[in-house]
């Protein structure tokens, strides 16, 4: 029999993809879970794997395609023949086409309890001729989300398309208010939102070499310039003792062999954050500024800056509140893995709530870290280093002191809030037990 | 389990009407290995062998009978028509041979195995298969495509032939010289209709208040109207207590608010609704689950609960319509074979094939104010029609259901002769959310009764060519 292998839903907003390595050829033998293709999208570089076994028959892509969701890849022959009795596939029960399409099309799973709506109901659904509502199912677009340009609101071809495209693209915040208040420990001026003027010829000067942006450069470039343009950020200094965590951390690093369970000082963050986001919930919410609304978040997903062959990655540790402190180190370690071959999956790098940008294994003292929008804050975490400190009883002592750098959206949180952030944080951080005793 | 006795396939189709083929041929171009398992030895289903197609055929000759009498008004006498019943019930029964065998051979050249057995489930893999064999069938997927029968209520049951189901009726026993038929919904109608061409004396008895209850009162009023001329009696809010058998005929006693009252009838057909096919079929040995009245539960993909069987048809709710069953039966080989495809129309056209026909598709003016749905509608009477005046039926009628906001089209209804064929403009314009306008500005060949859909949507802006709204 004759399957037909569609570039499936890679990720929540994901429409289109480029094909950037083509991992089997025609004629070749495929497995299910099997990379076909690799394809660059908005986010990352994903390879797509097969969700049959057979062979295939004829490829539809070549490196360097465009190819949108629902686009057809490749042709396989599962072997069983459209005469020949099913056989072992019968026995098969996981991998049937049927639960397959079951898996990507939004329907009731259980029938008794999602009859088909009356007809009343059916009529005043969205208007849209039967192609327009077919092509929508077959790309994974909820055609009652598209808004109909056609006559009476009638939902086109070219709507469901636009609004495919539109997903997949970040959109375009309205211009942030003007900020009028500069606060006492805002370390850099309001940036300025004008674009840049056109660039000299710089061959003028010696000899240069253009090179295009990758897709994933453009997306930061575009969304670097969009939060430093409409955020108004705020940075908040810090410095926290992790005396005691690194005595800790050094003793139970030396009984783990395998490198990749050693803990590391961003685990121990992304447990204290966890932990302090729940009294700080302002730090744990994105502004809705069209609506005038702040929209809390009741999970905590831990966003890490990875910098990869392939540009900055942001892997996200889910609901890393609810996470004993192995298992996050566990789970950081494979995302990172992950990051480092190019195969984070969309969904490990969607969800953040907020974001750690940990740059103290290259080195320098501190920076100002700008926020990953639409998330409101973000933590810079610099290179520790000892310092002699006296105490208020004059006597002194040598300390580890991890630099710090607290930045965040003035629109959602003042200066005072991330002051106290930024105090209990590094309070945390000094005492383990206390990050410790909570889960 | 490879024994002779049990054989395996991809998918299989239980039931071979105008779901179940339809389900077989289209999971076969779609390159999935079928079988279909049919209870009876030819193909077709209720819609072929005992419905749709037998009773068409029959309101054929009906038409023609009475156009001929008709006729006799503007100068034409052919004299009284003789009927050869016989042949009429051989060339009937000619059509379906024909039909079925073609169907047969569709599925030979589609290279789907045809059984003639009974098929029950074993479990939610195999099927028990009683008649040819193999006596098991393993399958990936099913299709249970099993259709309904007519309802015969325990009081009317009787092993006297005169008491009649749509079945029977349509083997044309006898004419008889007077006929009780049972049910004022469209299979007694049309049965009636047939009946009362042949000559017998048809008086119809309904419990609501009624003819057509699922459709527009200002549609049934023409057929009404006409019917209460050619039948004996349409006798609403009525019911029938008892059925006695006699040598004179079958006595049957009615109740009414008027009181009780008897009469006496050569033949008595009783129409009053369908019941899906959904027992005997070992459903209890799978997840499959039946909701009221009988019908398996399914959802958009025509999936049951049992997630590798699928119902389609009458079997899977109202409307239990062939041509419903016809398109969930590609939705269901799709989603089998691995395409998003889904049930989403929105229009199911209804048609009631008597003299005036009646058909209508989308959103009902009762609908939509039991639904609190704001609409509006346009109404274009066919004594406006040049084309209705020289085929001297202008009792017609071609209403549009208008949301007054987007001015799109959210329902049609048509009566009169030919409404069956003309309503298909209207399911097109309600499953294309067309608006009013669109209609209007369509060019309508003339003359014809479909420039009435066109004059329709133009009343909705007031005027139309060849009639004024005067409310306005």
């Amino acid at each position: 029999m004759l399957l037909e292998f569609k570039l499936p839903q890679v990720g929540e907003n994901i429409e289109k993809a480029t094909v950037i390595r083509v991992l089997v050829a025609e004629g070749e033998r495929v497995e299910e879970e099997q990379s076909v293709i690799e394809i660059e999208t908005d986010k990352a570089t994903i390879e797509v794997p097969s969700t049959f076994n057979g062979t295939v028959l004829k490829l539809n892509v070549k490196e360097g395609d465009e190819i949108d969701v629902g686009g057809l890849i490749m042709t396989v022959d599962d072997g069983s023949g459209p005469a020949q009795p099913a056989g072992d596939q019968t026995s098969g029960a996981k991998t049937g086409p049927a639960q397959r399409a079951a898996t990507v099309v939004s329907i009731p799973s259980s029938a008794s309890a999602g009859l088909r709506p009356s007809s009343a109901e059916a009529i005043s659904a969205t208007p849209a001729s039967p192609s327009a509502r077919r092509l929508a199912r077959e790309i994974g677009v909820e055609i009652s989300e598209v808004t109909g340009t056609g006559p009476g609101g009638r939902v086109t071809h070219a709507d469901i398309k636009a609004y495919a495209r539109d997903r997949a693209t970040p959109r375009t915040a309205p211009p942030a208010a003007p900020v009028e208040k500069v606060t006492p420990n805002s370390a850099v001026s309001p940036p300025r939102a004008t674009p840049s003027p056109g660039l000299p010829d710089f061959s003028v000067w010696g000899e240069t070499e253009s090179v295009p942006l990758s897709r994933i450069r453009q997306i930061i470039a575009q969304r670097m310039s969009h939060a430093w343009a409409t955020v108004p950020h705020v940075h908040q200094f810090g410095e926290a003792d992790i005396t005691l965590w690194e005595q800790m951390r050094r003793r139970y690093n030396a009984s783990v062999e395998d490198p990749a369970k050693k803990l590391t000082i961003t685990v121990v963050l992304i447990k204290a954050l966890a932990r302090l986001l729940r009294d700080h919930p302002k730090f744990n919410a994105s502004l809705d500024q069209a609506n005038n609304t702040i929209i809390y978040k009741r999970y905590i997903n831990i966003g890490v800056a990875a910098a990869t062959e392939r540009g900055l990655l942001v892997p996200v540790v889910h609901d890393a509140d609810g996470k004993a402190l192995a298992q996050v180190g566990a789970e950081l370690g494979e995302l990172a893995r992950k990051a480092r071959d190019g195969k984070l999956a969309p969904d490990e790098m969607s969800g953040g709530t907020f974001t750690i940008t940990n740059l103290g294994g290259i080195g320098g003292t501190i920076f100002n870290p700008i926020i990953n929008h639409p998330e409101v804050a973000i933590l810079a975490v610099g290179r520790a280093s000892r310092w002699t400190v006296v105490g208020e009883d004059g006597r002194s002592a040598t300390p580890l002191l991890l630099p710090l750098c607290l930045g965040y959206d003035h629109r959602v949180i003042d200066g005072a809030e991330g002051a106290s952030f930024l105090r209990d944080l590094c309070q945390l951080l000094t005492n383990p037990l206390d990050t410790l005793l909570e889960a | 389990m490879n024994d002779s006795k049990t054989q395996e396939t991809q998918v299989v189709v239980i039931g071979a009407g105008p779901g179940g083929y339809a389900a077989a041929f289209h999971a076969a171009h779609l390159g999935l290995d079928v079988t279909l398992v049919n209870d009876e030895p030819d193909p077709g289903g209720v819609c072929l062998l005992r419905g749709c197609i037998p009773s068409k055929a029959l309101l054929h000759v009906a038409k023609l009978i009475g156009e001929a009498a008709e006729v006799e008004a503007i100068g034409l006498t052919f004299g009284k028509p003789q009927i050869d019943l016989e042949r009429l019930r051989n060339w009937k029964d000619g059509i379906l041979k024909k039909l079925a065998g073609g169907v047969k051979q569709l599925a030979q050249l589609r290279k789907v195995k045809y059984l003639h057995a009974r098929a029950s489930f074993l479990d939610s893999r195999t099927l028990k298969l009683e008649g040819d064999a193999p006596e098991r069938l393993a399958f990936e997927y099913a299709v249970l495509a099993t259709g309904s029968r007519p309802v015969m209520p325990e009081m009317f049951q009787t092993a006297d032939p005169r008491v009649m189901d749509s079945t029977a009726a349509l083997d044309l026993p006898d004419v008889p010289a007077r006929l009780l038929v049972i049910g004022g919904g469209y299979i007694g109608l049309e049965m009636g209709t047939v009946y009362q061409a042949l000559g017998s004396e048809v008086s119809v008895v309904e419990m609501t208040d009624g003819l057509l209850p699922d459709c527009d009162r200002d549609l049934g009023r023409p057929l009404e109207r006409r019917l209460k001329k050619t039948f004996k009696a349409i006798d609403l809010k009525t019911k029938v207590a008892v059925l006695e058998s006699t040598d004179e005929g079958i006595v049957a006693t009615f109740e009414s608010e008027g009181g009780d009252s008897r009469g006496t009838f050569d033949r008595v057909l009783v129409s009053i609704g369908r019941r899906p096919n959904s027992e005997g079929l070992g459903l209890e040995n799978t997840q499959v689950k039946t909701v009221e009245r009988g019908f398996v539960a399914v959802n958009s993909q025509m999936r049951t609960d049992d997630e590798r069987i699928f119902a389609i048809g009458d079997l899977a709710g109202e409307p239990m319509l062939a041509h419903k069953a016809s398109r969930e039966a590609k939705v269901a080989a799709e989603v089998i074979a691995g395409q998003r495809s889904a049930f989403d129309n929105v229009a199911i056209p209804a048609v009631v094939f008597t003299d005036p026909e009646v058909a209508w598709c989308g959103l009902t003016e009762a609908d939509a104010e039991k639904e609190g749905i704001e609409i509006k509608v346009a109404r274009f009477p066919w004594t406006a029609s040049g084309r209705a005046a020289t085929l001297g039926r202008q009792e017609g009628l071609t209403k549009l259901i208008i949301d007054p906001e987007s001015e799109r089209v959210l329902g049609v209804g048509i009566v009169g002769v030919n409404a069956g064929d003309l309503i298909s403009e209207g399911v097109l314009a309600v499953e294309m959310g067309t608006l009013a306008r669109d209609l209007a500005d369509t060019i309508h060949p003339h003359p014809t009764l479909s420039e009435t859909l066109m004059e329709a949507a133009e009343l909705y802006f007031g005027h139309a060519t060849h009639m004024l709204d005067t409310r306005k």
